[in-house]
């Protein structure tokens, strides 16, 4: 099945399509994570990553009315620093946290009836990565460093309008919103004791505009995604520091600028 | 599930939508034994808290009242309730406490909604689907009692009742398939914000829905069975405790919720 659903993707990108790369100078990332632990001070970690992203989207018609689209964002991963919930009292962790983010997200389109605007339905699936050092905790220096991935997979469904260039009007414009939910979740250091471990729920904002240059496109659009996993997590450092945590939400945005051509 | 799919949407009995009905439908969906799970963490300095609670027999009804459907779309309302009035069970919950295996608090829980969706419906071009985009008021209920604290009882008649509530936009797919006996599904997202609790973070939550039922057609009316699942999860200020005299108080919410509820459901459509 998955061979002959390729086969018609690849038949169907020959057809007609477009494909575009994105470009986030800047992306902004926020990351918290908060719930169970294995030791029972301390209760969230933030970082605030802000580096590069980029990606790409890929959208083919595969009849006139039905289309699909693939549109994958990484971000460029680099150590910024990660601070621990304050409590009463002199309790905190600190450290340098490097959060990688990938998200893939394909689904299908077709239109409403009588309307330009398209229904969406897909799958989408995150990967994350948190590689933790220099971390204190309670003004302890923890030896050890520690390396926490989460992975979802999910459905998602959510509406795409656009217009495109016309008659004299070289520009377009293009927006979507998506809802996700995650249907399963792992991480790889699982971690009894907690209560909310399986599941989550995403969403992906997308909005475009930009002029067209025959079969090139130069577009300024902006993107918000949301990924929040649950997974079992609360694992403990020799000091105390978390290491991993349970809910993980994790926020992406900010604008990017996106070169594509039609085929 | 693709293959079955592609056969619905284009096989001769993907034509039956609810485009054919032609009248406005009044439906009831009942889960008589739907079973509610429900978890939470939360933090009291200075440590955080986590429950354990039963699975809770928790009976669902849903009410729904939809518009005359058109190609341009209809409009539909629908009420989804369960909790201790329709017959939701209380079940233990226990707060474990932060020495391993000892128990902080101990209580009986029940745990109930009332959310109402307000739906437009719009069906897709060539296909007997229907996207569905709506706006939704959601209300948790929290109902403990017989607490004990520390070893100490809670004085007769303590209780509790608290709630969240949330407001959503939400997105979603539906069909039918069939004639006189179809194949209806239906999925839906929806994303929560809480105007009403600032001090709540801005992502409030979801509701994810998907159910799915085979039903026969007589006359203006339709029996449905099928089934259905909802999962939940929802933020909230939580961190609050009740004075329990002797005690350090007790645990009555939580910051970080999750509750899915699944089970049979029967449905009865009236076309009026």
């Amino acid at each position: 099945m998955s061979a002959a659903a390729a086969l018609a993707f690849a038949a169907a990108s020959a057809i007609a399509g477009e494909f575009s790369l994105q470009g986030v100078p800047q992306a902004r990332m926020e990351y918290e994570g908060t719930g169970f632990r294995q030791t029972p001070n301390g209760w969230e970690l933030k970082v605030k990553p802000w580096t590069p992203a980029a990606g790409f989207r890929w959208r083919a018609s595969v009849t006139p009315k039905l289309a699909w689209q693939a549109q994958y964002w990484v971000n460029r991963s680099a150590y910024f620093m990660e601070d621990g919930n304050t409590q009463a009292g002199p309790l905190r962790q600190t450290g340098q946290t490097r959060q990688s983010l990938e998200a893939l997200w394909v689904d299908l389109r077709r239109p409403l009836g009588g309307s330009s605007v398209e229904a969406v339905a897909g799958v989408h699936g995150v990967h994350q990565s948190f590689r933790r050092k220099s971390i204190v905790f309670n003004t302890l220096p923890e030896a050890e460093t520690a390396l926490d991935t989460q992975t979802g997979a999910g459905l998602h469904l959510g509406f795409h309008a656009r217009r495109g260039p016309r008659e004299g009007r070289p520009g377009y414009w293009e927006g979507e919103v998506l809802l996700g939910h995650l249907v399963w979740t792992r991480n790889n250091n699982p971690t009894e004791g907690g209560s909310i471990h399986r599941g989550g729920y995403t969403y992906a904002v997308r909005l475009e505009a930009g002029r067209v240059f025959g079969r090139a496109r130069l577009g300024l659009g902006y993107t918000r995604q949301l990924y929040e996993i649950l997974v079992p997590g609360g694992r403990a450092l020799p000091t105390g520091a978390a290491a991993s945590l349970p809910i993980n939400k994790t926020d992406f945005f900010g604008p990017y600028l996106s070169l594509g051509w039609t085929y | 599930m693709v293959v079955l799919g592609l056969i619905l949407l284009t096989g001769p009995w993907g034509v039956a939508s609810s485009l054919e009905t032609g009248r406005p439908t009044l439906s009831v969906t009942f889960l008589p034994t739907a079973v509610l799970r429900y978890r939470g963490e939360g933090k009291i300095l200075p440590q955080g808290y986590v429950n354990r609670t039963e699975n809770q027999r928790a009976p669902l009804y849903r009410l729904e009242w939809r518009q005359n459907p058109g190609p341009g779309g209809s409009w539909g309302i629908s009420l989804w309730h369960t909790g201790v009035f329709g017959g939701g069970l209380f079940k233990p919950e226990r707060v474990p406490d932060a020495a391993p295996g000892s128990t902080y608090q101990t209580n009986l829980l029940n745990v109930g909604f009332t959310n109402l969706f307000v739906t437009f419906h719009r069906p897709l071009e060539g296909w007997p689907l229907e996207a569905e985009i709506s706006l939704s008021v959601a209300r948790e209920i929290f109902k403990r009692k017989s607490f004990v604290v520390q070893g100490v009882p809670a004085p007769m008649g303590f209780d509790d009742v608290n709630e969240i509530s949330a407001e959503g936009i939400g997105f979603g797919l539906s069909g039918r398939h069939g004639g006189r006996l179809y194949l209806r599904w239906r999925a839906a997202a929806n994303y929560y914000v809480q105007i009403f609790d600032a001090k709540t973070d801005a992502s409030a939550g979801q509701i994810f829905q998907s159910e799915g039922g085979v039903g026969w057609r007589v006359g203006r009316f339709t029996l449905e069975a099928g089934g259905l699942y909802q999962f939940w999860f929802i933020l909230s200020q939580g961190n609050r405790r009740l004075e329990v005299p002797g005690t350090a108080g007790a645990v009555i919410s939580y910051n970080r919720q999750q509750t899915t509820l699944g089970g049979a459901h029967l449905k009865i459509n009236a076309r009026y």
